[in-house]
C-alpha cells in the first residue's frame, strides 16, 4: 500500500536507504515491513498489554515480536499468515516470560530504546481499570480460553487467524470462544442474580 | 432455567458482546435480563478500551524494533549476509578485517568494547556463589540474583568454602578440607569436574582469579607466616609475591598493572 508507506516516510520512520549501497529490493522490503507494522502493531501491543497487564513490558515484547518478524518477512506476504505468525510469536514470548526465561533482549539501557512513558496518568488509570474489570470477568477461564478470548476481542483477530496461530480448526476456535463466553455469562449471573 | 433457555441466553450474550464491540446498537433485551445485558455491554466497552493505543506507543515500539534489528544485524553477520547480499558482503569484509586485526592484537580497544548479550545468553558471573551449612556442613551453593535457581555445587562431608568465580563465569575456585587440610580446588560452574590445584601440608585459602582468568592468587602459611601466593590456573608455577604482608580477609586483583 503506497499510501501507508509514504506516510511512514514522512514520519521519518523508514530506514533511510544509502544511495548506491542498499539494493532497491531492500528499500521495498523496508516499506513492506513498515506497512506490516502499521497494520499490526496496535493489535499486537493491545494483546500483549492484556496478557501482561503492564504497558512498558508490552511495548518491549511487541518490539521483540516485530524485530523477529523482520527476519521472516519474506514468508509474510499472505496477510492471514502474517497475522497468525505474529501472534504465534507473541504467544511463544509470553510462554517464555511466564516460565521465567525472558527471551526478550531488553534494550532499555540503550538511548535508542525506550523513552519514559509519556501516557497521561489518567489514560494509564483507565487502562488499569479496564484490565482489572476484564480480568475479573474472565476469572475461572482456562489459560487457553483467556488467550483466545483476548485474541478475538482485544486483538480483534478473526476465528480463521486464531485457528492458524494455534494450529486448530476454525470450528474448534468458535466452540472454545462460545464455551468461554458461556462461562463468563454464568459467572456474571451469579454476581447479578435477579437483574 | 431449562437448558434450551440457557443456550438461548448464551447466544444472546455472545451476540450482544459482538455487536457492542462493533459499536452497533444493542438489541432489545429478550431472554437475558437487563442487568446481564448491561454487564455484557460494560464488558464489551472495557474490552474495546483495551484495544485503544495511547499516542506515542507506535513510535516507541518502532524505535525499539529498529534498535533490536540493528543489534541483531551486528551480532549475526552470516544471517545478515544471506539476507541482504552484496551490501552486507562489503560490511562483512570490513568486519572480517577488524576481527583479524583484533585477533592479532593490533586493535586492543576492540576487546574492551562491551558486548550486548544475545537473547537467552547468560553473561559471565550472573550467579551468586555462597557457602551454607543448610545441609549439615559447609557446602558451596549458587543462586540467581533474584533468588531463584538455588543449586548445591559441592557434596562432601569436609568443609568447602571461599568460592570465587572465574572471570568468564565458567569455573569456580574454592577451598576444601576434603584431603585433610585446606587446599585450593577448582570446579565447573555446575559443580562438575572438581580438580585439586594445591598440594601442601600447610593451609591454602581464599583463592582469587586474575582478570584474564590465567592465574589464581591465594593465601598460604606454607613458609611459616601468612603470605600471598600466585599460581597458574592449572595449579602449576606457584610463587610467593615478594614482601606480601599478612593479607586482609579477602584477596582481589587490582586492575591496571
Amino acid at each position: 500500500m503506497p499510501g501507508e508507506g509514504a506516510s511512514l516516510a514522512r514520519l521519518g520512520m523508514l530506514t533511510r536507504p544509502i544511495a548506491g549501497v542498499q539494493p532497491a529490493d531492500a528499500v521495498a522490503r523496508d516499506e513492506a515491513f513498515a506497512v506490516l507494522y502499521e497494520r499490526q502493531f496496535g493489535r499486537v501491543y493491545a494483546y500483549l498489554r492484556y496478557r501482561l497487564g503492564d504497558e512498558l513490558l508490552a511495548e518491549d515484547m511487541s518490539a521483540e515480536v516485530f524485530a523477529r518478524a523482520w527476519g521472516k518477512l519474506r514468508n509474510l506476504d499472505d496477510p492471514d499468515r502474517a497475522t497468525a505468525w505474529l501472534f504465534a510469536t507473541a504467544r511463544n514470548l509470553l510462554a517464555d516470560h511466564y516460565r521465567g526465561r525472558p527471551g526478550c533482549l531488553s534494550l532499555s539501557a540503550l538511548p535508542a530504546g525506550r523513552h519514559p512513558a509519556t501516557d497521561s496518568p489518567e489514560a494509564q488509570l483507565l487502562t488499569e481499570e479496564s484490565l482489572s474489570f476484564v480480568s475479573h470477568c474472565l476469572t475461572g477461564l482456562s489459560e487457553r480460553e483467556r488467550e483466545i478470548v483476548g485474541l478475538r476481542f482485544v486483538a480483534g483477530l478473526r476465528n480463521r487467524e486464531i485457528a492458524l496461530a494455534f494450529g486448530l480448526s476454525e470450528g474448534n476456535v468458535a466452540k472454545i470462544i462460545h464455551r468461554a463466553l458461556a462461562k463468563v455469562r454464568a459467572r456474571l449471573r451469579e454476581e447479578y442474580p435477579d437483574g | 432455567m431449562a437448558d434450551g433457555d440457557d443456550r438461548e441466553n448464551n447466544r444472546t450474550f455472545d451476540d450482544e458482546l459482538e455487536r457492542a464491540l462493533r459499536g452497533e446498537e444493542l438489541a432489545a433485551p429478550s431472554v437475558a435480563t437487563a442487568e446481564e445485558l448491561a454487564t455484557a455491554r460494560l464488558l464489551a466497552s472495557q474490552l474495546a478500551r483495551l484495544r485503544e493505543v495511547a499516542p506515542g506507543v507506535r513510535e516507541r515500539i518502532w524505535a525499539s524494533t529498529q534498535a533490536r534489528r540493528t543489534v541483531r544485524a551486528r551480532t549475526t553477520l552470516w544471517d545478515h549476509l544471506s539476507r541482504s547480499g552484496l551490501a552486507a558482503g562489503a560490511n562483512l569484509l570490513v568486519a572480517a578485517v577488524v576481527i583479524l586485526l583484533a585477533l592479532q592484537g593490533a586493535l586492543p580497544w576492540v576487546q574492551e568494547l562491551p558486548r550486548l548479550l544475545r537473547p537467552g545468553e547468560r553473561g559471565p558471573v550472573n550467579r551468586i556463589a555462597f557457602v551454607s551449612e543448610r545441609d549439615g556442613n559447609a557446602e558451596i551453593y549458587a543462586i540467581e540474583p533474584d533468588g531463584s535457581g538455588l543449586t548445591r555445587l559441592t557434596h562432601h562431608p569436609a568443609f568447602d568454602g571461599d568460592p570465587a568465580w572465574s572471570p568468564d563465569g565458567q569455573r569456580i575456585a574454592f577451598r576444601s578440607q576434603r584431603d585433610g587440610n585446606n587446599e585450593i580446588y577448582v570446579m565447573n560452574a555446575d559443580g562438575t569436574g572438581v580438580r585439586r590445584l594445591t598440594f601442601h601440608p600447610a593451609d591454602d585459602l581464599r583463592p582469587a582469579w586474575s582478570p584474564d582468568g590465567q592465574q589464581i592468587a591465594f593465601v598460604s602459611n606454607r613458609d611459616g607466616d601468612s603470605g600471598v601466593y600466585v599460581m597458574d590456573a592449572d595449579g602449576s608455577d606457584v610463587r610467593r609475591l615478594a614482601d606480601s604482608p599478612a593479607p586482609d580477609p579477602a584477596l582481589a586483583w587490582a586492575y591496571g598493572r
